[in-house]
């Protein structure tokens, strides 16, 4: 029993799919528990892997196949998870890129880390408005929305998001965060935002941080 | 499918003398050994010239062209040195490069204090240390001139650092013939004997002759007491005195200089045919009339005395990494990197003086280290370009292409992004993340890794028994 956890655990480190989705399913026949499967198999081996990448250990493409390895290891596990333990999932993020920038790389990889870490992800995908915006957090009510531009002239955007759910009188029920390659600490602050992280990683840890 | 015809550069393809350009270099060579002499002033070398079928009138040695040819058909084209635990290190021969440090440096920068200050004994073993630790240093040589211990063991005590430090494979040099012959005893004894270290020799000497027309007796006299041993010798006439010893003019060096190097070249294979020979591919010549300085990192000669002699086909011994600054600033940076670049692109072989600042007066450990990370990218540079089907990956663009979404996640880019150049201490982050580090210069950095090194306890590599042979020698 020990021995399946640790081959999931392990194989979702190195990002080997296929053994990870014999591993749940291995363990699932076995009748191990799957909140333990979710814990101890998969969410705990993500945060090996965000350690691996602030070490310089790893770098992104070495995440990203562990993050989608651990994905479907998850898809598999769903199913069988009870709701409760879905959602002890530590909390729900919105995210999206800003309006006209198309460059999704970057919130893609922050997405599947995220759900790694065992967060629900509502992924908006890119090019996203700020109605779009809007309309996703009232529909959804997340604790989190994450915002990134790639743009100098796209980051602005990110600005009217946060006026317009002050103006409609939601921003005092979610947190913002924003990143992408010109944003920086000190411009998330100029507009606004609560946080703002310069990695996949550490979106997540800042996410944990802003949450506890 | 079966190609045919296929042809790929798997290096850069870099000339700087045609072969006619270079012929008419070895014609003049050949004019100048056959004709205008070259004095070597000491008689047992003038003896075996005039045995081996020179003309010798007083101390003028006047080489034939057939003596000259057979010198270049008996030497070694290619040679392997070896490390000290007798395993091959250095495949020296053809377009290669291999890089080392220089020796001898008077001053060094105390990297704790940041000021200049004579080299001392410590300097040599923190230096070893350092190098001993840095993947892209092939060999070492001395390093620095320690003024804390006294003039007549200089040369020993180097040898004993480089032998208790390093495994790496070591270039000494000596101005006089007893402390060579005291390096190689000590380098017998590591390599188990005399028969060892002829068969794997991991010690080379450096024999540095003041004037490419008058051989110093000194010199002279090392050149044939190695090659009796059948022990390698590098043999330099003329280092940056162009329009000193040497014409001014680029050509004339090279026929001056090549035909100092080709007259000592007869002299070894006289002495013992098949000696292993290493020729001077070094491109700092040049003598500067505005300050008298001789420079190590000036541009015109780059690549020239290292194309002579592959149109030789002697291994060579070259210079890269250097610099006249006197501080590690932008000057350092881009002669350091320059000065390997073009000789690593003209094959120059055993690269030495690798963190030689101040034109040869002056070493820095934090500048190793930055050198250690030039030669990385360099070496990354030099990869050639891989076509096959996997790498031009057609069948990855298709699937990608047929799908949304980009070649990050894929397992093509997983097996491949790691072949890119990922440096060990220069600055790729972004500017939050590098302000968040502490906002640490290269120099910086450079210093850190250093203290970390040398914070290590320092260890000896030599067994109690050969510590206690070498120590003999020493004393």
């Amino acid at each position: 029993m020990e021995s399946i956890i640790k081959s999931i655990y392990e194989n979702v480190v190195v990002g080997n799919r296929h053994e990870v989705e014999l591993g749940v399913n291995q363990a699932l026949a076995v009748d191990i528990d799957p909140g333990r499967i979710l814990r101890e198999g998969l969410l705990e081996a993500m945060n090996e892997v965000g350690d691996r990448f602030e070490h310089g250990d790893i770098f992104i493409p070495e995440m990203l196949i562990a993050a989608q390895s651990m994905q479907a290891g998850l898809d598999i596990l769903k199913p069988h998870l009870l709701s409760e333990e879905l959602k002890t999932s530590s909390g729900k993020v919105v995210l999206g890129t800003a309006k006209g920038d198309l460059h999704d790389i970057g919130i893609n990889l922050v997405a599947m880390m995220l759900e790694g870490a065992g967060f629900e992800v509502i992924h908006l995908g890119s090019d996203v408005s700020t109605e779009k915006f809007l309309d996703s957090i009232k529909e959804n009510v997340p604790e989190i929305l994450g915002m990134s531009a790639l743009l100098t002239t796209t980051m602005p955007n990110m600005k009217l998001v946060i006026e317009a759910l002050e103006n409609t009188g939601l921003r005092s029920s979610v947190r913002v965060i924003v990143g992408g390659a010109p944003v920086t600490q000190g411009y998330a602050q100029e507009i606004g935002a609560d946080g703002y992280a310069p990695d996949a990683s550490r979106a997540v840890k800042l996410v944990r941080v802003l949450l506890s | 499918m079966i190609r045919s015809n296929d042809k790929s550069l798997d290096t850069v393809d870099y000339r700087r003398l045609t072969e006619s350009q270079s012929d008419r270099i070895f014609q003049g060579s050949l004019e100048i050994l056959e004709s205008i002499g070259i004095h070597y002033q000491y008689s047992e070398a003038l003896e075996i010239f005039r045995k081996g079928g020179a003309t010798v009138d007083g101390d003028s040695v006047y080489i034939p062209t057939w003596l000259v040819q057979k010198s270049l058909s008996t030497v070694p084209k290619h040679m392997v040195i070896y490390d000290q635990t007798g395993l091959p290190a250095i495949r020296l021969g053809g377009h290669c490069a291999f890089f080392g440090n220089g020796g001898d440096l008077p001053y060094i920068i105390d990297h704790r204090t940041g000021t200049r200050r004579n080299g001392i004994l410590q300097d040599v073993y923190d230096l070893m240390n350092l190098l001993e630790s840095l993947d892209n240093i092939d060999f070492v040589m001395s390093g620095f001139l320690p003024k804390d211990i006294p003039t007549d063991k200089v040369e020993c005590m180097q040898m004993q650092a480089m032998l208790r430090c390093t495994n790496k494979p070591i270039l000494y040099e000596s101005t006089e013939i007893l402390s060579v012959q005291k390096s190689v005893a000590m380098a017998e004894v590591v390599a188990g004997g005399a028969e060892y270290l002829r068969r794997k020799p991991f010690a080379v000497c450096y024999i540095n002759v003041a004037n490419p027309l008058r051989h110093n007796p000194e010199s002279v006299n090392k050149l044939i007491w190695l090659s009796q041993k059948g022990l390698p010798v590098i043999y330099t006439p003329s280092h940056v005195t162009r329009g000193i010893s040497t014409p001014i003019t680029a050509a004339g060096f090279l026929a001056l200089n090549s035909a100092a190097v080709l007259s000592g070249l007869v002299l070894s294979q006289l002495v013992r045919e098949g000696t292993p020979f290493i020729g001077d591919s070094c491109a700092a010549s040049t003598f500067e009339m505005q300050h008298m300085v001789g420079l190590l990192a000036a541009p015109e000669m780059r690549g020239f005395n290292e194309e002579l002699l592959h149109f030789y086909g002697l291994p060579g011994f070259g210079d890269g990494g250097m610099t006249g600054a006197k501080a590690i600033d932008t000057q350092s940076g881009f002669e350091t990197a320059l000065t390997l670049i073009t000789s690593v692109q003209a094959g120059a072989g055993l690269i030495h003086d690798v963190g030689y600042m101040d034109n040869g007066n002056l070493g820095s450990l934090p500048q190793m280290v930055i050198c250690d990370e030039i030669i990385s990218w360099v070496r990354a540079y030099m990869k050639p370009l891989v076509v096959t089907e996997e790498t031009l990956a057609l069948d990855v663009i298709r699937e990608v292409a047929a799908r949304e979404g980009n070649f990050l996640g894929i397992d093509h880019t997983l097996r491949h992004f790691r072949e890119d150049h990922y440096p060990f201490l220069v600055d790729r982050m972004s500017y939050d993340s590098w302000v968040a580090k502490g906002s640490r210069t290269l120099n910086e950095k450079a210093c850190v890794y250093v203290d970390q090194i040398l914070e290590a306890p320092p260890k000896n590599l030599l067994s109690s028994e050969l510590e206690k042979a070498i120590q003999a020698i020493v004393d």
